[in-house]
């Protein structure tokens, strides 16, 4: 019992209070409060099955965030399958009917899509809604909640390089965003000069170049 | 100047205070002699300081602390009552082999018989006894299901012994689950024997529980007993990829000693 207990306490006392950066992250992962408060739960849920296994000299913050990471993804993942077979299944049906459905009007007509744009008055939240899922993440996990690229590669399981790719250009594409809400309030067009030109950014590789200039010098 | 080149990568890595001192100091005596490179970094400072703005979410609902808190709460009581029960613990029998693997495995519950499996622990035990062609055999079959199947590699042996033999995915997977196989070639005792695992998706809350909980190092796994009376040893990780093992050749204790030397119970 005693175990049970101590668990508990150094769980309150070193998870439990990044409850607000972890909702913060499940809040713009998510895009809706709803889904975000029961993405926190299941991953504190989980977190706390596998306490264990943390390293109690890491980074509880960056744990806890990528154990929220992960299960978005996996949720996601299956919700966006599910999604595909049956979009896969209306065009078909559409067009075995004769009738021909623009993808962007079915898309416009799901009752997901039109719950998010009921539930989300947000420009913030419907301006990362047009980001790419690794660059929205990535930014999320830097921009939010302050971790280091090298966090985040572990988080995102990719390299450095990859990290600051995603970054760059998630921050262009979510900044020329934010600027055209803006401008036109509720309705945005996506205009040539909100593609991030596809930088490659590497400070690994600058740091490998600049010493390789310097040794033939 | 050669930093100009690289001013994407250094003005984003000052901003986010990644650069090493040395490296701070060059860029900044270059800022201030290229108008170009400063103007990109103010105008990147300015982007940057306006996402963190709008990233900012609205505070925590106080109705989210208290549901955690009771989450947890019915989780402590779950863990107390299960620790009650443990007069029935006891040691499987070989302990030597057990103590040799590093493994301890308790048997934590009560066996229920009135406890039916779900219907994907007898789905699974049907699709075993298919003999269904291998998509990938040897060696590369680890790298081919984390590219074709999961992140997470199936579980491997912490010592030799154990072979894989190849696997596939399964159309159609588990009730609706995506899922894969992998078959190994096991020789721990003298008599080679092929055990197959099964990897499932999206395991729900309260599936593949039903039987008797078993405590492999700190990992609770569970000997499930499918409606055709085959017994085999279920085990969901933290993302909910449920592993359940086969091996109807060997008898149900030297199976849960068996997966006690996989990776899925080592160390992290």
């Amino acid at each position: 019992m005693l175990a049970v207990k101590q668990k508990r306490i150094e769980f309150e006392r070193q998870a439990l209070v990044h409850l607000d950066a972890m909702y913060g992250a499940a809040y713009r992962l998510t895009r809706n409060p709803r889904d975000a408060e029961d993405l926190v739960q299941d991953a504190l849920l989980r977190a706390y099955r596998f306490w264990d296994s943390f390293q109690q000299d890491s980074n509880c913050k960056a744990w806890l965030l990528r154990i929220v990471t992960n299960t978005f993804i996996n949720e996601y993942q299956r919700r966006k399958r599910s999604r595909e077979v049956l979009d896969a299944a209306t065009s078909e049906q559409s067009a075995t009917d004769g009738v021909l459905v623009h993808a962007e009007a079915n898309d416009k007509q799901s009752p997901e899509k039109a719950m998010l744009l009921s539930s989300v008055s947000d420009d913030v939240q419907r301006a990362l809604e047009q980001l790419p899922d690794d660059f929205r993440t990535a930014v999320i996990l830097c921009d939010m909640q302050g971790l280091s690229y090298k966090e985040i590669a572990e988080i995102m399981e990719c390299p450095v390089g990859t990290v600051m790719s995603r970054l760059f250009r998630g921050r262009k594409l979510l900044a020329a965003a934010l600027r055209e809400f803006a401008v036109a309030e509720g309705y945005v067009k996506k205009s040539n000069d909100t593609e991030a030109k596809a930088a490659t950014l590497d400070l690994e590789k600058y740091r490998a170049e600049k010493k390789a200039r310097e040794g033939s010098q | 100047m050669s930093l100009c080149k690289s001013i994407d990568t250094l003005s984003m890595a000052y901003l986010d205070d990644e650069l090493a001192a040395e490296e701070r100091h060059e860029l900044e005596a270059h800022l201030t002699e290229c108008a170009t490179c400063r103007a990109q970094l103010e105008q990147e400072r300015a982007d940057l300081s306006m996402v963190r703005r709008a990233l900012a979410a609205p505070p925590t609902p106080d109705l989210l602390r208290a549901r955690v808190v009771r989450t947890l709460d019915q989780e402590d009581r779950a863990l107390q009552k299960a620790q009650r029960r443990r007069w029935s613990q006891y040691m499987l029998p070989g302990s030597a082999m057990i103590a040799a693997a590093a493994a301890i495995a308790l048997f934590v519950g009560v066996q229920s018989d009135t406890q039916r499996p779900s219907a994907s622990v007898n789905s699974a035990a049907k699709v075993t006894k298919q003999s269904l062609p291998l998509e990938v055999q040897g060696a590369s079959t680890v790298g081919w299901m984390k590219t074709n199947f999961a992140p997470v590699e199936p579980p491997q042996f912490t010592e030799p012994g154990a072979k894989i033999i190849g696997g596939r995915l399964l159309p159609g997977g588990i009730d609706g689950r995506d899922a894969a196989m992998v078959a190994y070639n096991v020789n721990l005792t003298g008599r080679p024997f092929v055990l197959t695992v099964l990897m499932v998706r999206d395991i729900k809350d309260g599936e593949w529980t039903e039987g008797q909980a078993v405590q492999v190092n700190d990992r609770v796994m569970h000997v499930l007993r499918a409606d055709d009376g085959n017994q085999m040893v279920s085990y969901v990780d933290a993302n909910r990829m449920g592993y359940l093992f086969l091996a109807p050749d060997v008898p149900i204790s030297d199976l849960v000693r068996l997966v006690g030397r996989t990776d899925l119970v080592g160390d992290q």
